[in-house]
């Protein structure tokens, strides 16, 4: 359906891309969200996104991926342009286990669901971004490995080995939380 | 870790995974320990929640894209549009139909009056007659400005083309294709100038 939609756009109906929109924009913004953990930010970037595809239309080919994936691509590649604009203080590990304590995190907190969402999304924040990127569209956009592979330009394999990566680097920082 | 083990736990998500690295998941005690944590994992993944996009999200950015349609017809990209799309072809066509047509006028108006007044012109016409008619100027003009004059053509055709084209706008025009002819002899200007001398010590 996306697919027709979009066809109808290059064809000059530009209404037709509102449908598109829809369609597309929680799936571009939880992304953009979970990559960012900013809600302003997040929404701003999907706007970007959408307004950047819009622009882009005539470039984008059928045949080499599906609009989705076109779309995470764009999205991805002006997340990591804010990322690199923004320059972001990285965290080290040691600085992240003190904000814990200073935050009176104790594993019977993570019984509460915030709590637990909380240490969901500062471990995946703490990933790198390469990994984290990868670990998003797999585990909560659902994009099949190949899928995955054409967003971030990069082989099958080095995805599957990010992916482990990024798991194995999730189950040590959320261990408390898992064996709770 | 080894091979196997990497193998199979970065093929863990795979719905096509060897029977081989089945087995050796079956059979490894670490890789099994990593399916336990990563299926807690995944328990507890669908655990972060996101908020809802704004509702009128889809209305914004189609606000937006309406803005920067109308932004890039702003005055001066409509102006570069039009002469794209009006001008760009038609007007380099035109200015060199303007010139050709400059040229061949100007061209006619010399032969003519060359034509008329022959080579031996004299300046001092012009100044005991002023109300000498324009074509006796212009020779006048070109003689100054050391520029060819026409009895440097020494081909009878060239002159008799003259005669026949007398009066006929744009017909000097064709007048440019004995230039490119190897055959006709063409004076220089200091050429021009000594006969110039050679007819006033005649007169």
């Amino acid at each position: 359906m996306i697919e027709e939609w979009v066809e109808q756009c290059r064809k000059g109906q530009s209404r037709a891309f509102a449908h598109v929109v829809r369609e597309m924009q929680q799936r571009i913004y939880c992304f953009l969200y979970r990559m960012t953990q900013n809600r302003e930010q997040a929404e701003d970037l999907a706007q970007e996104t959408f307004l950047r595809a819009y622009r882009q239309l005539a470039n984008y080919d059928c045949k080499k991926a599906a609009f989705s994936t076109w779309l995470f691509t764009l999205a991805r590649n002006l997340c990591l342009d804010e990322f690199r604009r923004r320059k972001p203080t990285q965290t080290t590990l040691e600085e992240a286990v003190n904000l814990e304590a200073a935050s009176g995190f104790t594993p019977f907190c993570a019984a509460n669901d915030n709590e637990v969402e909380r240490r969901i999304a500062q471990a995946v924040d703490s990933l790198d971004t390469p990994f984290r990127e990868v670990f998003v569209l797999y585990e909560y956009e659902d994009l099949p490995l190949e899928q995955i592979s054409v967003v971030v330009g990069r082989p099958v394999g080095t995805v599957k080995s990010r992916l482990h990566r990024a798991r194995l680097q999730l189950q040590e920082k959320l261990s408390s939380v898992l064996y709770a | 870790m080894n091979t196997d083990c990497r193998r199979f736990q970065e093929s863990y998500s795979d719905a096509d995974m060897s029977d081989e690295l089945k087995r050796h998941g079956e059979s490894c005690e670490s890789c099994q320990e990593f399916v336990l944590r990563q299926n807690a994992l995944q328990q507890i993944l669908p655990g972060w929640k996101t908020p809802e996009i704004s509702s009128d999200f889809a209305l914004d950015v189609m606000s937006r894209i309406a803005e920067d349609g109308e932004r890039r017809r702003s005055p001066l990209e409509l102006l570069k549009e039009m002469f794209n799309l009006r001008f760009s072809i038609p007007l380099p066509i035109g200015a060199l139909a303007g010139i050709l047509f400059l040229v061949s006028v100007l061209m006619n108006v010399f032969f003519w009056a060359s034509n008329d007044s022959t080579s031996n012109f004299d300046p001092s016409r012009l100044a005991s007659n002023p109300n000498a008619p324009a074509v006796d100027i212009i020779p006048t003009i070109i003689q100054g400005a050391n520029v060819m004059h026409t009895s440097d053509f020494n081909s009878e055709s060239v002159k008799g083309f003259m005669s026949a084209t007398q009066g006929m706008p744009g017909a000097g025009l064709f007048l440019l294709v004995p230039i490119v002819e190897p055959n006709l002899p063409m004076t220089s200007i200091e050429k021009t100038n000594n006969q110039e001398t050679e007819n006033k010590q005649e007169i």
